[in-house]
């Protein structure tokens, strides 16, 4: 599954590839115009939209293309590189941007551009970008902390941030694209310098059939991918989920998560982690008996994926039930849903009692399956010495460490200013 | 002098250029592409950024071991300049080369506005980008890295990171028209 490891290139290689790849990038610039200032300035004064029409053509095509890849598990987005969310740094730096650009006429990859091709402004305009970075260094002390957190959310899509499938919001973006070519071939047409296209004599209205070309077909086809994209999102499940279910459901069969009660009571008092214990057993049994700041959650709950892809990365997450049957089906859905460190409580309560509740309780003769095992006199919850239990004047027992810390991915670094 | 020489050879230049919408379906292929063999988009400024932090280095070491910004861009230096960001720079320079030969257009010039004189059109390049570099360094990327790669993965920053460059220069270009129109 894409992107392949590129470490068998060599290291050669990869030059070779990044070179190929700016080579291309410069190559369509220039043919796109995009050396001549004046081309790239007049996307400001309406009468050439050609700025417009090649960025959004491309952000779409690529969008379209990269997102039906994931959508048919090809391209693991998980390692894609996704430019973190600074809102107030990149509306500053947005706003600068455009400032430069109407100003000098260029943006740092054109003025590339324009300076191979010998245009002198564009020289000028490359230098004034190198001056302007580094002004950055001295300066950025002043407003480090804004810069590094004002309005940061991370590593966030517009999918994810509307709650929406990625394929509604590649159809909302091309539907977007197509309505802003169209005002700008009207600004073409009404702002341009005025080239006589066709003469007007006679039928100012040809037939439909000679008013289409090649781009309102390309439009069509954009169109009617993008709508079969949306279309398959929602009725195929998202291959992510199914690999990740699929890891989750043999791991937890070959009981690679299943934490027995003493390590989970060394997590209970490690205090270098975050601890969350979720207690997925029914309200009556958890008000009987529950394990100290556990946190009992509905089934349904863990099938909520905004709510999954909230919890904090690096917490341990521990999944709590009677017996195994409950916490095992939500610790799929949980790691199904993107979540990491999720583990189980071995035997459950029932077990945990087993070790840590003497004197506690009865124990009853199990009548179904994932039901709690001991009888309690009162609903006391977390306030029974067993859910809390002193880690010193209980005997230390042995235990096999199952817990291995999971990080995030690292992401290759991507984009520009470092 | 040569911009002056050369007046009557940019009138023709707009009219050879390649249809806006293929160049850009060109573009999106490659940056899909790029995408999916590397795990990356497209960059211009990124690569800029290594070069100044290595050139500051090579002048001024003290400075950048007191400046972590420089410190984590420059070092190590070779390391630094052998950044994907900073080979596909001069790939972009390579292929417009060649794009510019074979179109013809590899011609010393200046493009300018009709009402504005070279020597201005050249001290307004040079303070257009040093806003842009600036910005660049704001942003966390420029129109390539940050607007169109972060545009194509859907990224929420990146989509208004591009909003505000339109802003930014719709709000100007009315008080700057002398210097295009």
């Amino acid at each position: 599954m894409a992107p392949p490891d590129l470490s068998s290139l060599g290291h050669a290689g990869n030059i070779l590839l990044s070179l190929a790849i700016g080579f291309a990038f410069g190559f369509i610039l220039e043919r796109a115009g995009f050396g001549d200032a004046r081309k790239l300035a007049a996307q400001f004064y309406f009468y050439d939209q050609a700025v417009l029409k090649v960025m959004f053509t491309a952000i779409i095509v690529a969008c379209l293309l990269l997102f039906t890849t994931v959508q048919l598990g090809w391209l693991d987005f998980e390692r894609v590189w996704v430019n973190p969310t600074y809102i107030w740094p990149g509306i500053i730096g947005g706003v600068l941007l455009g400032i430069g650009f109407i100003l000098g006429g260029y943006c740092p990859g054109t003025s590339v551009v324009a300076t191979a091709t010998l245009k002198v402004d564009g020289l000028f305009f490359l230098l004034g970008c190198f001056l302007g970075i580094f002004a950055f260094g001295p300066t950025v002390p002043l407003f480090h902390a804004f810069w590094e957190r004002a309005g940061y959310l991370g590593r966030l899509t517009i999918p994810e941030w509307l709650g929406l499938s990625n394929g509604v919001v590649v159809l909302l973006a091309v539907l977007m694209a197509l309505t802003m070519f169209a005002g700008a071939e009207w600004l073409e047409s009404h702002c341009g310098k005025k080239q006589p296209s066709q003469p007007i004599s006679g039928d100012s209205h040809p037939p439909l059939r000679e008013r289409l070309s090649g781009k309102h077909f390309a439009a069509a086809a954009l169109l009617l991918l993008a709508s079969g994209l949306a279309i398959y999102t929602h009725l195929v499940p998202d291959p992510a989920e199914v690999r990740l279910r699929r890891q989750a459901e043999q791991e937890i069969a070959s009981r690679q998560r299943h934490i027995e009660p003493p390590e989970l009571l060394d997590l209970m008092h490690n205090n270098q982690i975050t601890l969350l214990l979720f207690d997925v057993r029914d309200e009556a049994d958890y008000n009987l008996f529950h394990l100290v700041d556990a946190k009992r959650i509905s089934r349904d709950q863990v099938q909520k994926t905004k709510w999954a892809k909230g919890l904090p990365v690096d917490a341990i997450k521990v999944v709590l039930s009677n017996d195994e049957e409950a916490a095992n089906t939500a610790a799929v859905e949980l790691i199904a849903r993107g979540v990491r460190n999720v583990y189980i409580l071995a035997g459950g309560i029932n077990h945990w009692l087993d070790v840590y509740g003497q004197g506690i309780g009865k124990p009853l003769h199990s009548t179904h399956a994932d039901a709690l095992r001991y009888e309690f006199p009162a609903a006391l919850g977390a306030n029974y010495p067993a859910a809390d239990p002193d880690r010193w004047s209980t005997p230390q027992l042995p235990f096999t460490p199952k817990v291995h810390f999971e990080k995030p991915i690292i992401k290759i670094s991507g984009g520009c200013g470092g | 002098m040569f911009w002056r020489k050369n007046k009557a050879t940019e009138a023709p230049c707009g009219e050879r250029y390649v249809n806006p919408y293929l160049a850009g379906t060109c573009l999106g292929l490659l940056l899909f592409i790029t995408n999916l063999l590397t795990g990356h988009g497209l960059g211009a400024s990124g690569g800029m950024s290594h070069l100044v932090a290595v050139a500051t280095d090579a002048v001024a070491p003290r400075y950048v071991d007191h400046n972590g910004y420089f410190a984590g861009l420059a070092r190590p230096a070779l390391a630094a300049l052998d950044h994907w960001l900073v080979w596909s720079l001069l790939g972009v320079a390579l292929g417009a080369m060649i794009s510019g030969v074979l179109a013809g257009r590899l011609r010393l010039c200046i493009h300018r506005g009709p009402r504005v004189t070279a020597p201005a059109r050249l001290v307004f390049a040079f303070i257009g980008g040093t806003f842009m570099g600036y910005g660049s360094q704001w942003g966390r990327g420029c129109t390539s890295g940050q607007a169109l790669s972060g545009g194509a993965v859907l990224s929420l920053g990146s989509w208004i990171f591009m909003f505000s460059i339109f802003g930014g220069g719709y709000a100007l270009a009315y008080f700057v028209r002398r210097l295009w129109r």
